[in-house]
This record gives structure tokens, C-alpha cells and sequence, in this order.
């Protein structure tokens, strides 16, 4: 369940009584905080944490390291802790507060944690760091008993994914990295799937499966094309990238992405993120 | 200024031993090879299209343990076939007691491996114990019913049946309804 918060600053009377209008007309999705007290909000991948009080403070150690958060500690001691009540309406003042230090904190977090989130990375080690293929290219291989149609597609996908500027390609090789499959789940709303195997202490990929699911492209008829836009999708995936919402080979819904769009080529963000990867 | 001092060194040793706690329990710091599951899902666009599309909407909740009904060509993946016993048939052909759903999961192999299934994790595998709204449509296999964009047609109701989580890529707005607020949105939708 996602819990939305709006922050406001308290500083700002306007601010504040609209921020508590807010939320009494939210009906309760929203709930606001005042931007006064430390809050660490954190980004992994897609996901957003916000935490807290001695959460927040648990977090701090632990990114900080003992050492560091016992001398921010001591810092905090030294200029007198959090704000005492008497002077809340005094944000600018004379002294360096834990506020202060933690929103700066907060920032640089932020940045960073951005930083590493601008392609479509899936957190796939829980670090933040993304994974990669060891060198430029990537070999996989298909069943050749298959039907020609499904045979033609993966050789379009490889095809359009290769006619690039970068030097990052899949090279079909019987013996390949990347085998694809069928996922043969009865659930016709799946269209197809990608496994892919992660050495986290590396962060290289060292090996998976591309599927169609064949109960999805049995149920209804499809085209070449279709198939071919299913191909790049899961080449996508496998060269490390996660689902996205923009115009690419990587937007999350098949439906729209193969039935409506017919995305069968890499578009201009793909290109951005491969090649900031590869 | 001796409470504070004693107070930043409790915070500190308690949440050294949250953080090793924490690192410990992470699955990328203990094992080095992970494997993750990326699903190519057709989803619904609305909540409209989520009552529509389905077959059947039903409050159930699962029953028994999941059955292997087929596999990936690799074995690294399983669909199975949950049952559910239907509390309440909030649209559907008729009144049953039991419905099969189908649910995706890596093997015991694979997950002994590290793999799971990222863009689903809320609700990957067999659902769990509790009380749920499905909109559940026809699959290729007769008799099973799958969820409405895999895991979007999935409702977590609370105790006091309200809803409280929804599958990946599900609706906020159906968050905080109670089964009135449901029956009403799913009797006026597809007029």
C-alpha cells in the first residue's frame, strides 16, 4: 500500500493552513508533514521510502557508517540537538542545527540517488548499482524447431536492436548466454518474459532466458511484427534495463506497446540508456 | 547532558545492530548471484476496463495448497493453480464455492538459486492467506481463471473489508473502499 505525503513549510501560514485543507479534503490518500521536521526520503529504483524519527536515525547510521554518524551525533549534541520549542519560528538562525545538517544530507542523498536512476535501471543487487554484460556484445539462440514466424521475429528484434551507434549487440551463437523459451503459462495476458542471472558482487550478467508464452500468441493471431515487438522488449530486459512509461521498446504494457504503437525498433530513450550503459 | 550522551549511544548500538541486522537479511549481501523475472503483461488502462473485462469478481479468499500445472521450457518457472473459496460473487455467471485461479512462480530450484519475479512482487506466486477481491477472466486452460492483468485485478482486503494493497500496476482509487463503495463501482461500470 503506498502512503502519499505532501510536505509543506510551516513557516508559511498560507502554506500550512492549505497543506491541512489538503489533506482534510483528501478524504485520508493524503497526509502532510511539515518540510521542520528531519525527514530522510530515500529512492531505490522505483521505489520511495521517507523515513523518520529513530527510523531515520537507524537509516543515517547506517549510511553513514558508525564512525561518521557518531561524529554528526556529537555535532548535534554540541549545537544543542534539535530545535528547542521556544525558538521553532526562528528557521534562519544564528546556529548550524540537525535540521539543517539532515536537510543538507537529504539533498545530496537525493541527487544521488537520482543520479544513478536516471536510465531504467532495475535495483536488481539492492545497491543501486545497475547491471551489465562483461564486453559488447551478448550471444543467444532460439529452438530451430519453431515456428519460422517466431524464428523471423528474433532475428528482426536482434537485426533492429544492432543498427546503432553504440557498441553493444547480440550475436547469435548456438551456444549462447541467452536461451530463448517457451513460458508456457496459461495466463494470456502474459506475453512473454526475461530471466537474467546477476553476479552482484560484479555486477555483470552472466546468463538467463528470453520466453514468448505461447498460450498468449495461440489465444489470438499475431503478426510478425507483433512477435518482433515482443523480441525487443525481452532484448531490452536482457541487456540489463527495467520496464518504463515512455515511447520505447521497454514501456511496461504489451497491449499498448505491440497492439497499438507497434514498437519494433529502438526509440530515441533507448538509445539513452544503452548507450550510457554499454 | 549525561541523558543525552547516554541516549545518542543507545540509538547508536541499537541501530548498528538494526544495520547488521538489515545486511544480513538482504539477499544480494549474502548471496552474490541473483536472478530476477521480468513479465512482458498486458494490462487494463482503468478501473472501468478492470470490471468489464472481467468474467468473474469475487470476494475469496485461498484454500489449500497451489498444484504445478505446467512449466517454463527451462523449469526455472511454474504456473500454478490456486484454489479459492468464493465468499461473495460480486459479478460472475452464477454462485460457486470454489474457483481455480492461476498464479506464476519460480521452482524451488530456481528460488534456491536466487530467482524471483521482479515486476509482480507484490503478489507474485500463490496468493497468500487472507481475504481478497479478484476479477478474474478466462485462460487458455479450461476451468482456471486468471487475474485481470496478472496481478492488477487483485484486491488485499482488511478485517474490517476495506481495501488495503492492490496488485502491481493496480488503481488507488479502489484503496480505502469497503465492499459497498466495491458493489457500487462494479454494478453502475459496464452500463
Amino acid at each position: 500500500m503506498s502512503n502519499h505525503w505532501l510536505l509543506y513549510d510551516s513557516g508559511c501560514a498560507v502554506c500550512a493552513a492549505l497543506a491541512r485543507e489538503v489533506e482534510a479534503r483528501s478524504g485520508g490518500r493524503l497526509r502532510v508533514r511539515s518540510l521542520r521536521e528531519p525527514m530522510l526520503p530515500e529512492v531505490e529504483g522505483g521505489r520511495v521510502r521517507v523515513f523518520t524519527g529513530l527510523t531515520m536515525r537507524a537509516r543515517l547510521v547506517q549510511l553513514l557508517g558508525p564512525a561518521r554518524a557518531l561524529r554528526v551525533a556529537q555535532a548535534v549534541a554540541r549545537f544543542g540537538g534539535p530545535i528547542p520549542k521556544e525558538s521553532k519560528n526562528q528557521w534562519i538562525g544564528t546556529k548550524i542545527r540537525w535540521h539543517f545538517l539532515l536537510f543538507l544530507f537529504l539533498i545530496v542523498y537525493f541527487i544521488f540517488n537520482n543520479r544513478i536512476s536516471i536510465a531504467h535501471n532495475w535495483n536488481i543487487c539492492g545497491d543501486g548499482i545497475p547491471v551489465r554484460w562483461y564486453g559488447t556484445s551478448t550471444s543467444h539462440w532460439w529452438p530451430t524447431s519453431w515456428d519460422s514466424s517466431y524464428q523471423a521475429a528474433i532475428q528482426q528484434a536482434a537485426s533492429n536492436f544492432n543498427t546503432s551507434d553504440f557498441d553493444y549487440y547480440w550475436a547469435a551463437s548456438t551456444s549462447a548466454l541467452m536461451i530463448w523459451g517457451d513460458l508456457n503459462y496459461p495466463d494470456t495476458n502474459v506475453a512473454g518474459a526475461t530471466s537474467i542471472y546477476v553476479n552482484c558482487a560484479t555486477h555483470i550478467i552472466q546468463s538467463g532466458s528470453f520466453y514468448f508464452n505461447f498460450p498468449h500468441f495461440n489465444a489470438s493471431p499475431h503478426t510478425v511484427n507483433q512477435k518482433t515487438c515482443t523480441a525487443i522488449h525481452e532484448l531490452g530486459h536482457g541487456a540489463g534495463f527495467d520496464h518504463n512509461s515512455l515511447y520505447s521498446i521497454l514501456y511496461a504494457d504489451h497491449k499498448q506497446r505491440c497492439h497499438s504503437w507497434l514498437i519494433t525498433s529502438l526509440q530515441t530513450h533507448d538509445y539513452q540508456d544503452i548507450n550510457s550503459r554499454y | 547532558m549525561r541523558f543525552r550522551t547516554i541516549g545518542i549511544t543507545v540509538t547508536i548500538l541499537l541501530t548498528i545492530m538494526m544495520s547488521i541486522r538489515d545486511h544480513l537479511t538482504r539477499p544480494g549481501s549474502l548471496r552474490s548471484m541473483q536472478g530476477w523475472v521480468f513479465l512482458d503483461v498486458e494490462y487494463v488502462p482503468d478501473e472501468r476496463s478492470m470490471i468489464c473485462e472481467a468474467e468473474w469478481i469475487v470476494r475469496a479468499r485461498p484454500t489449500g495448497a497451489p498444484e504445478p500445472i505446467a512449466y517454463s521450457s527451462d523449469g526455472r518457472l511454474v504456473s500454478l493453480a490456486q484454489t479459492i473459496q468464493v465468499l461473495e460473487v460480486l459479478k460472475g455467471p452464477a454462485s460457486v464455492p470454489h474457483l481455480r485461479i492461476l498464479r506464476l512462480s519460480v521452482t524451488p530450484e530456481a528460488q534456491a538459486q536466487g530467482f524471483r519475479i521482479a515486476n509482480e512482487e507484490s503478489f507474485s506466486g500463490p496468493l497468500p492467506p487472507g481475504e481478497y477481491i479478484l476479477f478474474l477472466t478466462a485462460s487458455a486452460k479450461p476451468g482456471i481463471w486468471a487475474v485481470v492483468g496478472h496481478s492488477q485485478g487483485i484486491l488485499a482486503l482488511n478485517a474490517w473489508g476495506q481495501v488495503i494493497a492492490t496488485g502491481a500496476h493496480g488503481f488507488p482509487a479502489w484503496i480505502g473502499l469497503n465492499l459497498t463503495g466495491i458493489q457500487e463501482r462494479v454494478g453502475t461500470a459496464c452500463r
